[in-house]
């Protein structure tokens, strides 16, 4: 009797260490990192890639998605895959250019102005926006704010975007040395955003009370987001300047040279270029003469003490 | 029936008294047993819905937060968003950022990304996939977010068990 009930009780803990022992349901998983794993595409041979560099003008996301169906238009136009690179600000843009970390780029008039006078940047195309090569400088402030105009903005808090852009920091500054006055002592305080699109929203969540922003993102920002329009008002206007063109650095080789200015363009003669240049509210890319950036190069070298 | 005569005789041999009370420890005891594993499953699963909760809301705050410095290959804001994260989220057992291609471009680990978590709970689909995963320290719930929809790459956050297995055996 007592070993039949001592079998039972032996077959139960079988019955429950078998249960206990039963593999886990979740995948297994050892966390030993062992040697890094090969970049992905590493030991793949591939063609070598057009480098696009970008300031963050809009957003980096923003401009992530937006400048990809060109970009993507440009690798098959050039048969060759083409990266984008984004940088927080101008001066490192044109640092890219300058080392060759970089093969063309999207820079601010003010950007290239400065490019070319310390190592030849030179310009490639520029685009062109509701028939016009040019763009203005705004001051925006908010929609609330009784500014209405820069000289009621003493004591504000106020944003530059850049301190290589033309419309977000030179215009603004030379506008205040026609007044007499510098940001220190007009301003209660200053900040550089380092992207226009920054100074937009700063303006419209009154973090500042008042920016000075490139008209063509503004506009653009206002196209994308109706709110800011509700947020924000225009309360000067400064230009026309140069529009924000696309360099190259100057040893780039020829041929690669004619290959992207051709492709440029030609951006606008099919559908996709076509498409793609819509989403960058873009008519088309066309040639400039270096003169259409002389205002800028002026009002740089008497502010930044060129000799 | 022969079989349970001595166990009849040796229970109608205790008294009345000590057999209500056998009755009533056994019976104490066992809804006591079953209340205890009741409030432990209950326990487990508030517990558990908590962590990944948070563990969502950590991953995707992530994603949001990295989609900026990794299109602008910021790598050392990067390194401080991760170590920032991992520093003020102590169930967080690790986290790594994938690029869009698949390589890792910050991570949390002393060297490398172990090559097991880069194997699973692949290609997260918007706005988030979870996987419990077995490692040697125990449960982990894996939670993987793309960064704009998968375009620029990926974040994946490893959240440890130990501690919510810790709180139920403290209260259990």
């Amino acid at each position: 009797m007592n070993a039949r009930i001592g079998k039972h009780l032996l077959g139960l803990i079988a019955i429950l260490l078998l249960a206990a022992c039963q593999p886990s349901p979740y995948p297994r998983v050892s966390l030993a990192e062992g040697t890094p794993a090969p970049q992905v595409g590493a030991d793949e041979p591939r063609k070598l890639s057009l480098r696009v560099a970008i300031a963050a003008v809009i957003s980096p996301q923003a401009t992530f998605e937006t400048y990809a169906p060109l970009l993507d238009v440009l690798s098959r136009r050039l048969d060759r895959p083409v990266q984008l690179i984004q940088r927080g600000t101008y001066a490192e843009v044109n640092e890219l250019i300058r080392t060759g970390g970089a093969d063309m780029a999207f820079v601010c008039g003010g950007a290239y102005v400065e490019g070319q006078r310390e190592f030849g940047m030179e310009l490639l195309a520029a685009p062109q926006v509701r028939g016009e090569t040019t763009y203005f400088s705004y001051i925006i402030v908010p929609r609330d704010s009784e500014a209405q105009s820069l000289a009621d903005l003493r004591g504000a808090r106020f944003a530059f975007s850049d301190p290589l852009s033309n419309s977000g920091y030179l215009t603004p500054l030379w506008a205040l040395r026609e007044m007499g006055v510098t940001p220190e002592t007009f301003f209660a305080s200053t900040t550089f955003t380092y992207s226009h699109y920054n100074s937009i929203r700063a303006v419209a969540d009154h973090l500042v009370d008042g920016a000075a922003v490139d008209s063509l993102v503004y506009e653009f920002t206002i196209a994308s987001d109706p709110t800011y329009s509700g947020k924000t008002r225009i309360i000067a206007k400064w230009g026309p300047f140069g529009i924000p063109p696309v360099v190259i650095n100057p040893q780039i080789d020829v041929s690669l040279k004619s290959q992207l200015r051709a492709a440029l363009l030609a951006m606008s003669e099919d559908d996709a270029g076509q498409k793609a240049l819509n989403a960058l509210m873009i008519d088309r890319f066309v040639s400039v003469d270096d003169s259409a950036y002389d205002s800028i190069r002026q009002m740089a070298a008497i502010l930044r003490g060129w000799k | 029936m022969k079989r349970f005569a001595p166990f009849l005789r040796r229970i109608t041999a205790i008294s009345v008294t000590a057999k209500i009370l056998g009755m009533v420890a056994g019976v104490v005891l066992l809804l006591g047993l079953m209340v205890t594993l009741q409030v432990r499953a209950r326990l487990e699963r508030e517990l558990r819905a908590d962590l990944e909760t948070r563990g969502v809301a950590i991953t995707r705050s992530l994603a949001a937060r990295s989609a900026d410095l990794l299109l602008t290959d910021n790598a050392f804001a990067l390194h401080q968003l991760i170590r920032d994260t991992l520093e003020n989220n102590s169930d967080v057992r690790y986290t790594f950022i994938l690029d869009a291609s698949g390589n890792v471009a910050a991570h949390s680990f002393n060297q490398s990304v172990p090559p097991d978590l880069l194997a699973v709970n692949l290609n997260p689909a918007p706005p988030y996939q979870m996987q419990t995963l077995q490692s040697e320290e125990g449960l982990l719930t894996d939670i993987a977010a793309p960064i704009l929809g998968g375009k620029a790459g990926a974040v994946r956050l490893g959240l440890s068990h130990q501690r919510l297995e810790a709180t139920i055996a403290r209260a259990t």
